[in-house]
């Protein structure tokens, strides 16, 4: 079979080709972590509905592909007031699903031998490849934003550099040293040595700007959760529901996927 | 900055728009034979005229722009159905039963695909009756504003997107002003002290604490 | 976001609100404070000090200054509120109105009443905010929208931009 062939196949996956060579797996982006995770410690132990449901084992047949959990991922970082955890599994699935698909259109797009209908297939997949790009970076983007507004936090916080990953630390620490030394260099220098701190507190404020975990965020619940405990209530959380809520009151259903920020 | 600050803690109706073109599928009738194709969203076709398909919204707003396809309609997407909601909008208090981007997906079908729907312009219209009567029902979210927690049961996604910087301001001013106000001073040993040094004032604020 | 953080203009503006002060003792050398000629401040001036400057000497170990309640705070202001919460203009009494109306609430021990005033007249002046923002022009009835306007504070009018 010619290289030309192969490489249709692993991309048509018409059912009348009996025989498909593939030169990847052949459905997209289940990684172990991205599988429904029913995981009780996760959810609310207060919580006093049986946690699997028919919805639940529907789309537990159907998992999500790696590029619809960026998006969610992306919209999520957009909302929270903190920085979430570095979804790098993630990003290196859709990164290398998109780095395949390029590598494909190319060696097909540069050979005469491509049919229209191979051409038009290949639009299509570049369009897709360009919409994951674009999810890619304004997920990165999205991250980066609160990494500079607490690049101060983030390099005096140990306990904040588990949610980031190798480069955005480094970043951060590097961002700050430039701010710092620009302050230092264009105004502080001038001032008497007890007021050139970055890090004072004046009248109970902190010159250091912190994420706020009360900030209020929209959620939706994912799947049923039952009952929440908020400050001065309790709520039954059930599949679709939305609520505006403080961010620190349910960061764990959104660590744990039973909600999402919308 | 990476973000400009008045996108930063909100989404653009642009990427709503990619958002929910991502994640909402929908049958098309192609008119082009085309085995399955695989991409990163999944493996969908194969394409074979006059049988349905589904595919994600972008890929059917895309392939009708190449004409190469007819969209049908999402079964809540048509007349009757809109006219239900809109009967269930304003007789009752709750949000309508509508899908969570139902103004994105509709608009983009609208937009691009109106000639495939039975009446495009009435479907316009409920839709925007429909819109109205929610807006009356966001309106109360905002007399119930509380910084606890607030149920928003049945709001969309771009309603949630609109109220946004509103309700999570006030959400956070309410906080600020709530009772469980800790003073910014508190820390400060001399505090009780000072208290007593005010006096009543003119207008006979109670001071009872003194 | 934070309207009362360390970088926050609004949070230094009403840093600077002024707190009618009385001194408890002599100061010499500062009776520019009290914006005349005279050289130094009396026991017994009564001054309008701003508020971080009132608070640090109110709050220090020796008795230098009695505070009274700015008159934005007034019992007659909170009555007003309970009465009719949008006919009140918070500009014109102080345009931190909550932020500062927060601070003096801070000095007090029973601080119940103020911070009561401050919830209530925030969330019922809310609805009239939120409509503005979302039906501005559209309607005025006698004008009330524009006269609503004219009266927010300035952390109510953040929420429209």
């Amino acid at each position: 079979m010619s290289r030309r062939n192969e490489m249709l196949a692993s991309m048509d996956v018409d059912d009348e080709e009996d025989e498909m060579p593939s030169i990847r797996p052949s459905t997209y982006g289940i990684t172990e972590r991205q599988k429904p995770t029913y995981d009780m410690n996760a959810i609310s132990s207060s919580s006093t509905k049986p946690m699997l449901d028919i919805d639940e084992l529907m789309e537990a047949e159907t998992p999500e592909c790696a590029l619809t959990q960026l998006i969610r991922a992306w919209v999520a970082e957009r909302g929270a007031p903190v920085l979430l955890e570095w979804q790098g599994e993630m990003v290196d699935e859709v990164m290398s699903q998109v780095e395949e698909q390029t590598k494909i259109v190319d060696s097909l797009k540069s050979d005469d031998r491509s049919t229209d209908e191979e051409h038009f297939q290949l639009i299509l997949v570049q369009t897709e490849v360009e919409r994951a790009k674009y999810v890619i970076t304004s997920y990165v983007r999205a991250r980066l934003s609160k990494i500079e507004e607490f690049a101060q936090y983030i390099t005096l916080n140990p306990a904040s550099h588990r949610n980031l990953s190798g480069i955005e630390l480094s970043h951060a620490r590097k961002y700050w040293r430039l701010v710092e030394t620009h302050y230092q260099t264009s105004i502080l220098q001038g001032l008497p040595t007890a007021m050139r701190g970055l890090d004072d507190n004046h009248n109970g404020k902190s010159m250091i700007a912190e994420p706020d975990q009360d900030t209020a965020v929209f959620i939706r619940a994912r799947r049923n959760v039952g009952e929440v405990q908020l400050p001065q209530q309790s709520i039954q959380l059930e599949k679709n529901d939305n609520y505006l809520v403080r961010y620190r009151d349910v960061a764990y259903l959104i660590a744990s996927g039973a909600v999402e920020i919308v | 900055m990476a973000l400009a600050a008045h996108i930063k803690h909100s989404l653009t109706p642009s990427e709503l728009h990619f958002i929910a073109t991502s994640e909402y599928a929908v049958e098309i009738v192609p008119n082009f034979s085309m085995g399955q194709i695989r991409l990163l969203s999944g493996i969908w076709g194969p394409f074979r005229p006059p049988a349905k398909a589904k595919v994600p919204l972008w890929l059917a707003l895309d392939l009708k722009r190449r004409k190469r396809c007819a969209v049908v309609p999402p079964e809540w997407l048509t007349v009757d159905h809109l006219q239900e909601k809109l009967k269930d909008e304003t007789s009752d208090g709750q949000y309508a039963d509508l899908p969570f981007r139902y103004l994105e997906i509709s608009k983009a079908i609208i937009e691009v695909a109106g000639d495939d729907l039975d009446n495009a312009a009435v479907i316009r219209s409920l839709l925007m009756d429909i819109r109205q009567a929610r807006q009356t029902k966001s309106r109360e979210g905002v007399l119930k504003m509380n910084d606890t927690g607030m149920a928003m049961t049945g709001i969309s996604q771009l309603e949630i997107n609109e109220l946004r910087p509103f309700f999570v301001q006030s959400f956070g001013v309410m906080r600020k002003l709530g009772g469980a106000h800790v003073p910014a001073n508190a820390a400060q040993s001399s505090q009780s002290q000072s208290q007593s040094q005010f006096t009543l004032d003119e207008d006979g604020w109670d001071m009872s604490g003194i | 976001m934070d309207f009362d953080s360390f970088y926050s203009i609004d949070s230094i503006l009403a840093d600077n609100q002024k707190v009618p002060s009385e001194f408890l003792t002599d100061v010499p050398g500062q009776g520019w404070l009290q914006g005349g000629l005279d050289k130094d401040i009396k026991e017994g001036a009564k001054v309008d000090l701003p508020y971080w400057m009132s608070s640090t000497l109110a709050l220090s170990e020796y008795d230098f200054l009695n505070l009274s309640i700015p008159a934005a705070f007034s019992t007659r202001v909170s009555n007003a509120l309970i009465a009719s919460p949008t006919f009140v203009k918070l500009a014109n009494l102080n345009h931190f109105w909550y932020s500062f109306g927060l601070r003096i609430s801070d000095l007090l021990e029973d601080n119940l009443k103020l911070q009561q005033s401050l919830r209530l007249a925030f969330s019922r002046r809310l609805i009239d905010i939120f409509d503005l923002g979302q039906y501005e022009g559209n309607v005025d009835e006698k004008g009330f929208e524009t006269e609503f306007k004219a009266g927010m504070d300035e952390l109510e009018k953040q929420h429209n931009q």
